[in-house]
């Protein structure tokens, strides 16, 4: 459609395709195929450019339901369980953002539950959104919002700090009970690798689909 | 693991800047585009050359986060309670708490996501502003790096938000003992949200834009 367009530069003609501009500099550079594990630094400010188109359409797919089999698996179960005194007690991560909320602390509840949870289910919808008509070879309605709305959502899912904040968190109770991680938290450990994953691709790649 | 390319033209021995051919790069899906074009031709998105208002937006942002910064700091994070005691803790009381009970690898991680980097975050982006606004952006490509940086580590302070959430969940033993967060605790989540738009706000490619103007002798 518009592959063959030609921008003229310093008297050679370039297609707008074969040339990158980076997002922290402005400074004009030539793409150029990548191999396994390399990444595209700018030249002029060494900040990343593009990374390598490594996981195909049915990659990211396995991955993305692999991750999806995770979150429910993260949510179901409890993320830590502990024992004080004869009393059992534990919480999902979901409790832990409904005692916040009953707690009378509305805002940092919908904060936890947004970068916890709410953050990554998007992800995870829009990327299966956009997946799995192109796998069929169709193209979902509003396919161009869905990738939009994936890549304003990204920074807002941070699944790794939940993890590292039950670590603290059964540290701090150590001294006092038998804190021990539940079934939840590997769920979460999953999820977060999937979408490590996930983020190692070159996200452009993206826009090939939609 | 890193690789250079250099455009083949002679007479640029830098690396030219978008403006300079007539190009944009789209600020939704990143391809590069004509500059004389309104909207994207891949994703129909608006081609802004640069992010609008950066400069106002960003202070803004990073003012409202210094404001929220005292609070949180000054008013208790959270509350234990328990048969015998009730203690009420600040970051900072917590941080101590953590390092009297042995946990000194634990107490560091705390400081340093929960006092240490959203402090060092404001007082970088403050720099970056002034810096971009005095036209005195000497090694821009350390300052990009900067940036990077705040921008990359940003949401980690989250972490002590998400601690008290966990253990006020789980330390819900009736009358034994409780654990409730404190008002410290949403002046604080709001310090590490403000200042994660506020480096989102910010465009580093102004940071090239004054030095161009400088080797110009735009300014002095």
């Amino acid at each position: 459609m518009s592959r063959g367009r030609s921008v003229s530069m310093g008297g050679k003609s370039v297609t707008a395709d074969k040339v990158v501009v980076c997002e922290y500099c402005d400074a004009v550079t030539r793409r150029i195929a990548l191999r396994r594990g390399e990444r595209a630094l700018c030249p002029n400010c060494g900040s990343p450019l593009y990374r390598r188109r490594w996981l195909g359409l049915d990659g990211t797919l396995a991955v993305t339901l692999t991750a999806c089999v995770a979150l429910v698996i993260a949510n179901s179960y409890p993320v830590m369980t502990m024992n004080f005194a004869g009393q059992h007690s534990s919480a999902t991560f979901w409790q832990a953002v409904m005692t916040l909320d009953r707690d009378g602390f509305v805002e940092v509840a919908v904060v936890v539950a947004v970068t916890g949870l709410l953050a990554p289910i998007v992800q995870l919808l829009l990327l299966l959104y956009i997946c799995v008509p192109a796998r069929l070879g169709r193209r979902a309605a509003g396919v161009v919002h869905a990738v939009h709305m994936l890549d304003r959502v990204r920074p807002w899912s941070m699944v790794e700090v939940v993890l590292l904040s039950a670590l603290v968190a059964t540290v701090k109770l150590a001294g006092m009970a038998d804190a021990v991680p539940g079934v939840g938290l590997f769920g979460f450990v999953a999820l977060m690798l999937c979408m490590a994953v996930l983020l190692s691709n070159d996200p452009e790649q993206l826009w090939d689909w939609a | 693991m890193t690789r250079t390319t250099i455009l083949d033209d002679p007479a640029a021995p830098h690396l030219p800047r978008a403006t300079e051919l007539g190009l944009a790069r789209c600020p939704e899906c990143g391809r590069t585009c004509r500059a004389e074009d309104l909207h994207c031709p891949r994703c129909h998105g608006l081609l802004v050359r640069r992010k609008p208002n950066s400069l106002a937006r960003t202070w803004a942002w990073l003012i409202a986060a210094t404001v929220m910064y005292i609070p949180a700091n000054l008013l208790p994070v959270m509350h234990t309670a328990t048969l015998l005691s009730s203690s009420s803790n600040t970051l900072l009381g917590g941080i101590v708490l953590l390092w009297n009970e042995g946990a000194y690898d634990l107490a560091l991680i705390v400081f340093v996501a929960s006092i240490a980097v959203p402090l060092t975050k404001i007082i970088c982006l403050a720099f970056l502003l002034i810096g971009v606004q005095r036209h005195r952006c000497g090694n821009p490509r350390a300052r990009t790096r900067l940036y990077r940086a705040v921008d990359f580590v940003g949401h980690w302070s989250m972490l002590d938000v998400f601690v008290v959430a966990l253990l006020a969940a789980l330390v819900r033993l009736g009358n034994f003992a409780q654990v409730r967060p404190e008002a410290g605790a949403v002046a604080f989540a709001a310090v590490v949200i403000l200042t994660m738009i506020a480096s989102m706000s910010f465009d580093s490619r102004l940071i090239w834009d004054a030095r161009a103007q400088r080797g110009r002798g735009e300014h002095p």
